[in-house]
């Protein structure tokens, strides 16, 4: 972790995501119609960093990332890249500011074309990039791409099924970083892989980052990866951001109960020590029908009568660490503010 | 009924698989016990022959896969000599079974309440009111919230976690001797999955229940397992408590999966990472 200031590249300002549900999905309890993906996020990714993104399937982490990178576009609320708020930039304009921006998903063999050999899916991103180039110019860049990912030039000749699910990742990468990008959204980049290629491509990701300056926003479900890899991490639960801090704040001293909760039920390998994380409760509920107030009242040991009715304030509990909780915490107590008093007919 | 000293015990289990390029031996002199009431985990990498292992234990090899020698006691009988009708007998009554993606597991057309009251109408004959009331009370045991409105949804409103819940619901509706768990936490969330571990472990100990964990996940073993058994090349190749197992394994194969396979425990050495890279 590098100390200084840093400036904001990406931003996500109060941005909310709706996703209109089919008939057949609000038969099954979603009574409105539609899915709330993304309920009021803000998140920053600053200039060379690494944000962490986790939480559990369904909680909104991908779309958080597609529609940083306008791969969606937000109900409401603000993108801001670079100091321009490109929420509602399009065509042309969009074209040129996606260049800054790439993202690598889970699986390689989905993203890449089965039929195209690796130098034509490397050259197609060049050309978007740089346009016409000359011959030598191109396969001295090419070869450059895939020594970064640490791949040989012979790969240029193969088709994606001749690699392994890890070196399919790598050309991925190498197929992102040819727009030299300034901003990396990576998907659960190593999920689909084996445990060896595993921590090759998270070190890959790692150096890279470092080495290019990179923007990278880590969405994963894994806490061990985001451990190892973020200088930031955020944590979703249903929709919202509930708490945002330093790595090693966030591990050592999480301070939103569910970010507790999430930490405790990480396996140890030490036989007999596994201990069920006593602060849960329950399953959690549907994300076409949130509870309401704080979204994590109903599995919450914490929760009071005014956690079901409004929705927690995100707080600045200590510089540089965000938590969207009624209480505060000490050593896993709950100690003041005193909680508001509810108000009739509040909450969402 | 007899009595003897191991709920299951697998003797030099020889299995062949056809595929494309000829016939495979895949299991290759396999032994295992399961003692009484105790949880045996059988780990390996993917494609070591761990799910058919248990699917030979079940009766339920696919067509392609053959038993060319071995045996398979289930509490003194030999499953393999058994037919069709008492391995039927066995599955769901004796033998429980709770896998891994519980979605594909259970009938996406039948309410589950009446779902796990099948294996009470089939193994115990029980029917009507009786069921319901059996299944409510199985439904409250595996700790799933309102089990009465719960009864009567379709898989596809429920979440894995209550899913799984149901699964394990069934399987133990008959008080087995014997529970085989094939991954049955690899498709859930942290949090639920170490709220379903928490329900395992303490269902196998409450019903004295013996139990053949198949899983190549090391946190899973340290949670579940009082022994570990390593499938490599067909074989168990090391066998013992799996406090001796994790902590002070012998055979560097073991040496190797424990130090490939995570846990998902946080780490946060950047720099050694980095300097990992090939």
């Amino acid at each position: 972790m590098t100390a200084g200031p840093r400036a904001p590249l990406v931003e996500a300002r109060e941005v909310t995501k709706l996703y209109y549900t089919s008939p057949g999905l609000r038969a099954t309890g979603g009574r409105r119609g539609f899915v709330r993906a993304l309920d009021r996020v803000s998140l920053t990714v600053n200039a060379g960093e690494t944000v962490g993104l986790v939480g559990e399937s369904g909680c909104g982490k991908s779309t958080l990332g597609r529609v940083l990178i306008r791969l969606e576009t937000s109900t409401a609320g603000q993108i801001v890249f670079d100091g321009q708020d490109i929420t509602r930039l399009r065509g042309g304009k969009l074209r040129k500011r996606r260049r800054d921006m790439q993202i690598i998903f889970q699986d390689p063999a989905s993203s890449l074309n089965p039929r195209l050999r690796i130098r034509t899916a490397l050259e197609e991103a060049v050309r978007t990039h740089r346009g016409r180039i000359p011959a030598r110019q191109m396969n001295a860049h090419l070869g450059a791409l895939l020594e970064m990912v640490g791949l040989p030039v012979e790969a240029l000749g193969r088709l994606p099924r001749e690699f392994s699910v890890g070196e399919r990742q790598r050309i991925s990468l190498a197929r992102a970083l040819a727009m030299e990008p300034r901003f990396l959204v990576a998907d659960e980049p190593v999920s689909a892989l084996d445990a060896a290629s595993r921590a090759q491509v998270s070190a890959l990701l790692a150096s890279l980052q470092k080495e290019l300056r990179l923007s990278l926003l880590l969405i994963t479900h894994n806490v061990e990866l985001v451990g190892q890899l973020s200088h930031r991490i955020a944590v979703m639960y249903l929709g919202r951001v509930v708490e945002t801090a330093p790595t090693d704040r966030l591990l050592d001293a999480p301070r939103h109960p569910y970010t507790r909760a999430l930490l405790s039920s990480v396996l140890t390998r030490e036989p007999g020590a596994f201990r069920p994380p006593a602060v849960l409760r329950g399953d959690p509920p549907s994300a076409l029908d949130p509870p309401k107030g704080c979204h994590f009242h109903p599995r919450c040991p914490c929760a009071e009568m005014h956690c079901r009715l409004i929705v927690p304030l995100t707080r600045e509990v200590e510089p540089g660490h965000f938590a969207m909780c009624h209480f505060d915490f000490e050593g896993g107590v709950k100690v003041g503010p005193q909680p508001p008093p509810p108000v009739a007919g509040a909450g969402p | 009924m007899p009595k003897a000293p191991h709920t299951l015990s697998i003797r030099d289990l020889v299995i062949e698989v056809d595929g494309r390029g000829g016939t495979r031996t895949v299991i290759d002199g396999l032994s295992l016990d399961v003692p009484r009431a105790s949880a045996v985990a059988l780990v390996g990498e993917s494609g070591s022959g761990k799910t058919l292992t248990a699917l030979a234990v079940l009766g339920l090899l696919p067509r392609a896969a053959t038993v060319r020698g071995g045996a398979v006691l289930f509490d003194g009988e030999d499953i393999l000599a058994a037919g069709e009708e008492r391995l039927m007998a066995l599955r769901g009554d004796r033998i429980g079974m709770v896998f891994q993606e519980p979605r594909a597991a259970l009938n996406p057309l039948k309410q589950v309440g009446p779902q796990i009251g099948e294996v009470l109408q089939l193994h115990k004959g029980l029917g009507g009111s009786l069921v319901r009331e059996q299944v409510l009370s199985l439904m409250e045991m595996v700790g799933i919230s309102d089990p009465q409105r719960s009864y009567a949804t379709y898989p596809h409103q429920l979440s894995s976690g209550v899913l799984q819940r149901v699964l394990i619901a069934t399987a133990l509706a008959c008080r087995p001797d014997l529970v085989i768990a094939d991954e049955p936490t690899s498709a859930l969330d942290a949090t639920v999955q170490a709220q379903i571990l928490d329900l395992l472990g303490r269902l196998r100990r409450d019903l004295r229940m013996s139990m053949l964990l198949i899983t190549h996940n090391v946190g899973v073993v340290a949670a579940l397992a009082d022994s570990v058994a390593v499938l490599h090349g067909g074989r168990v190749i090391e066998a013992g408590d799996v406090r001796e197992i994790l902590t002070a394994p012998q055979h560097p194969y073991t040496r190797s999966l424990l130090a490939a396979g995570g846990t998902g425990a946080p780490s946060r050495h950047r720099a050694a990472v980095e300097r990992e890279r090939p």
